[in-house]
């Protein structure tokens, strides 16, 4: 979940570099109202020690849902809004929970929705950012502040120009996660 | 002359010596007091499961303090918690302060291992359900999405069962872990807990002084920084209780003790009289309590409370003997007032006994603690004073006449018709509205709490999402596996019941601790479903053969690890679950299920009806079982009352034939108008305005006995006058109490007496020649 939320947080923003603090991130970016594109991802699974490829296409309509679409190799689809996260299997509804009621769920929603509306300080409840590049090309890493964050990612690495490119997940279990960004559309 | 005097040395000293001897007895025994309500239930409806539970529940709540720290910005809430932390660390000596968690102590994975044996609502209904498919689909989508949020290992679990357990609130409680400290999650506002668990009892006036010394500078210190303190927990309201009760003894309690004093100095000019006055009530009540201890084990507080206003009435006695000794030698008094104090004492022991007929344990103690009491008080008058007051008969008393004057400037009934026709019509239209009044049987009755603070405590337990500790399911069972069965059996129902306006939820501990069958299940299902889809998700994963061994290994690992409710106790995410456990002896185990919500009429009907199915199953509600308590007790009152005046009447109609109505008449008529007036300003009645009208009733059937006996004597006018005066008082001044019992019953009293007080001269005879 928190991949997801990081990755959208930069999708389509420009970041200036230096710009070390959540504030001075607000003044310099702005969320586009909608945004799609396609995604490639390849995860590493330790336990297995295999590496597994998936791609799809996303997209969102700035606070009311987030849709993010695997085809291959399986057909899923993820939907948040600011009540519920559902998942779906062409029709078939495989799961869908409240945001509202559950504690877990709400700290990943608020975070989530926090970032769609470029709330950077919601964000710095949750992780140190360390900003470095130039505007041409620029890195942010991100490091979680509560062990329960960090129970589910260890460290982020996010990369890009104009808007993000590049995503890295590293988690406490060794699993990593590479996800690139293409053919973005506002 | 000598001889007798001798012999009444002789039997004062006897009593003194009985008197003593029960007493050390008592004390030699032990005094133990009763407060539980639960104790006032007739024996049939007392369950010792209920109590047990309800005990439980209450003791865990009673040392619990809870504090919510909130603003409208985070950081400033933040600061506010650890400023107040700082001060109350200071408390450490008596209470565990819990205000922030370090993160590294975050529970791990410690259920992991059990992740066959204990699955998440929802992967079972799947499994039971026959979608077997969908788990599977659910464990590839987490892979391959960004979102999985757990740990991923299709080796130890391929089907992500243990992601979907990770799902399920660990904790009934509204609260998340931000940065160290406890954040209430359904709050507007950041919102903080910050939690004591006091060592000892709320109850204790030191460790309130130290709480409250601690807490309350808080409210303005974190006001100037924009943050808001709330609290919630019992020591609140005993704080608050023990404060209301300091303000009432030192205005109603010195008042009436005051009024007392200057009444006696005022008729009497000396100091001597208040020994002699409240001496035989002392001692009636030392020897109603003792005897009470002795019989019953132990005394209730409401027994003593109420007990002690009724044995009250004794105070007459001893008035009367003062009075009179005003005017006679103790010999001649003791000899002219004896039938008069037999006939008061016998018809109020008999008013009084009858309460013993009742099956309620609170009455019967309370019939054996006012006829003790009486009958003690009566014996120390009739032995003790003689002694007390010896010397010569002092002269007549001034007040007595000025009283008498105006008594006889009083109408008499019996020469004014149209009062007769005033007293019928007031009588029967007092009647209508007492036929037509409702009685009140509401538990606030025993509430004594400002509504402020009980909203204020309302208000953080619903934050917090605590459910009532008044309202819940028990579980009774021989093991803790025939109770998780049927808890087990029992949940769907009540799932059923769930809806966002009623019941919200539940809290039951099957739903973390399965049963063993349960768990067998389980393991059943999880087996099904590795051997439909293992081989499906083996080929996306592209699982080697030897993976596939490991998996296949690794899940008879996870099925052989059952959870029993010892190991499970172990755990640290048992903590917040273990107390809905409440007896774990085996033979007789008992479990809660807590329920969340606002719980109408309506729903509690089908709680009641799913729990009436099940055999050992009870469905507990406090609030309305005292209700019905309350209204058994006033239906028991009633008719007692009625009794008791039918065996009174019945006594005295024996001795004073014709003129029974004046004895009867201004108890039963200054007690059906003050009890219409109560139900038309109060717009109802309860059990403790009733227990008041006993009160009247002695006392004015006191009145008319001693005005009669005494064929209307003016020293027996001021000394009934006096009775009526100091009762007044004593329990009449509860009018002016905030605490509803002591209000209902001082609001019965003060006018009742005044009533029967202005009532009884008109009932007197034209021939005041007959003298002594």
């Amino acid at each position: 979940m928190i991949r997801w939320l990081v990755i959208l947080l930069f999708v389509g923003w420009s970041v200036v570099s230096q710009a070390a603090d959540s504030r001075l991130l607000e003044s310099l970016t702005t969320a586009p109202e909608a945004l799609k594109g396609q995604f490639t991802q390849v995860k590493y699974v330790q336990a297995l020690d295999a590496r597994f490829e998936s791609s799809g296409s996303f997209d969102y309509q700035r606070g009311s849902s987030i849709r993010w679409h695997t085809l291959t190799p399986i057909d899923n689809l993820l939907t948040l809004t600011p009540r519920t996260i559902s998942s779906q299997q062409g029709d078939t509804l495989l799961s869908s929970l409240d945001s509202q009621t559950n504690p877990v769920v709400t700290i990943f929603s608020d975070i989530f929705f926090g970032v769609m509306t470029a709330q950077w300080q919601t964000l710095a409840e949750y992780f140190e950012m360390d900003i470095q590049g130039s505007k041409e090309h620029w890195t942010v890493t991100l490091h979680p502040i509560d062990k329960s964050v960090e129970q589910v990612v260890a460290r982020v690495e996010l990369s890009g120009d104009e808007l993000l490119r590049e995503v890295l997940l590293f988690e406490a279990t060794g699993d990593q996660t590479q996800i690139k960004f293409i053919e973005l559309q506002q | 002359m000598m001889i007798a005097l001798q012999r009444g040395r002789l039997v004062a000293l006897l009593w003194l010596i009985i008197a003593m001897g029960v007493v050390i007895a008592a004390i030699r025994q032990g005094a133990s007091f009763d407060t539980s309500l639960m104790a006032l239930l007739p024996v049939t409806e007392q369950r010792p499961e209920i109590s047990q539970a309800v005990d439980k529940l209450a003791g865990d709540f009673s040392g619990q303090v809870l504090l919510v720290i909130s603003a409208a910005e985070r950081d400033i809430a933040r600061k506010a918690v650890a400023i107040a932390a700082k001060r109350l660390v200071t408390l450490s000596d008596i209470a565990r302060v819990d205000w922030q968690l370090d993160d590294s102590v975050v529970a791990g994975d410690e259920l992991y291992p059990f992740r066959f044996s204990v699955l998440s609502d929802a992967v079972r209904n799947r499994l039971l359900a026959g979608q077997g498919k969908q788990q599977y689909q659910l464990a590839l989508q987490r892979l391959f999405s960004p979102l999985s949020g757990s740990v991923q290992d299709p080796i130890r679990d391929p089907f992500a069962f243990y992601a979907d357990l990770q799902m399920v609130p660990q904790s009934g409680l509204q609260l998340t872990l931000e940065q160290g400290l406890f954040r209430l999650t359904s709050a507007k506002q950041p919102s903080y807990l910050i939690r004591l668990s006091l060592d000892s009892d709320p109850f204790s006036l030191p460790m309130q002084q130290r709480v409250l010394a601690a807490v309350d500078p808080l409210d303005q210190e974190l006001e100037l920084l924009g943050a808001q303190l709330y609290r919630s927990g019992l020591i609140w309201h005993a704080a608050a209780g023990a404060q209301q009760a300091k303000t009432e003894i030192s205005t109603i309690g010195l008042g009436s003790l005051l009024g007392i004093v200057l009444l006696m100095l005022l008729v009497f000019k000396r100091i001597s009289v208040l020994g002699a006055v409240l001496l035989p009530v002392l001692i009636g009540c030392l020897m109603a309590s003792a005897v009470t201890l002795l019989i019953f084990g132990k005394i209730h507080l409401i027994t003593l409370a109420f007990g002690a206003g009724l044995v009250g009435v004794s105070v007459d006695y001893a008035l009367h003997f003062i009075c009179e000794r005003q005017v006679q030698p103790a010999d001649r008094v003791v000899k002219n007032l004896f039938s008069g104090l037999l006939l008061g004492l016998v018809s109020s022991v008999i008013a009084y006994a009858a309460l013993a007929l009742a099956p309620f344990p609170g009455l019967r103690q309370m019939a054996v603690f006012s006829v003790t009491g009486l009958t003690a008080a009566w014996l120390t008058v009739l032995l003790w004073l003689p002694f007390i007051s010896s010397g010569k008969a002092s002269k007549a008393l001034p007040s007595a006449a000025l009283l008498n004057r105006w008594r006889k400037s009083y109408p008499r009934l019996e020469s004014q018709p149209l009062l007769i026709v005033g007293f019928v019509v007031v009588s029967l239209s007092s009647l209508v509205i007492i036929w037509q009044g409702q009685p009140q049987d509401d538990i606030r009755l025993l509430q004594t709490s400002s509504t402020e603070l009980l909203d204020e405590d309302r208000g953080v337990q619903q934050l917090l999402g605590n459910s009532s500790s008044s309202e819940f399911i028990l579980i009774t069972g021989a093991s803790v596996e025939t109770v998780l069965q049927i808890e087990e059996r029992l949940l769907p129902a009540l799932q059923a019941l769930v809806d966002p306006s009623g019941l919200q939820g539940y809290q039951a501990l099957s739903q973390v601790l399965p049963s063993l069958q349960r768990q067998s299940e389980n393991h059943n299902l999880v087996r099904d479903l590795y051997r439909q889809y293992l081989p499906e998700i083996s080929t996306v994963l592209r699982i080697s053969e030897f993976q596939r061994l490991n998996i296949e290994t690794e899940l008879e690992r996870g099925v052989n690890q059952t959870m029993t409710p010892t190991e499970w106790q172990q755990l640290q995410a048992s903590e917040g679950w273990r107390s809905l456990l409440v007896s774990d002896t085996p033979g007789a185990v008992a479990s809660v299920i807590r329920l969340k919500g606002t719980l109408d009429s309506d729903l509690k009907g089908q709680l009641k009806l799913l729990t009436d199915g099940e055999a050992g199953v009870y469905w507990v509600d406090r609030v309305d079982s005292i209700s019905s308590l309350l209204s058994d007790y006033r239906q028991q009152i009633i008719q007692w009352l009625l009794i008791a005046y039918g065996l009174v009447l019945g006594l005295l109609a024996i001795r004073y034939r014709t003129n029974l109505w004046r004895i009867i008449l201004p108890p039963l008529t200054a007690s059906l108008i003050t009890f219409a007036a109560l139900i038309l300003s109060d717009g109802g009645y309860n059990l403790f305005n009733l227990i008041a009208l006993m009160l009247v009733l002695g006392i004015g059937l006191d009145m008319g006995i001693f005005l009669y006996e005494s064929a209307d004597s003016d020293h027996t006018w001021l000394a009934v006058s006096l009775s009526a005066v100091t009762s007044l008082l004593a329990f009449g001044l509860l009018t002016f109490s905030k605490t509803p019992v002591l209000y209902h019953f001082g609001v019965i009293v003060l006018p009742g007496l005044c009533l029967v007080w202005l009532i009884a001269p008109l009932m007197r005879r034209l021939q005041p020649e007959i003298k002594t």
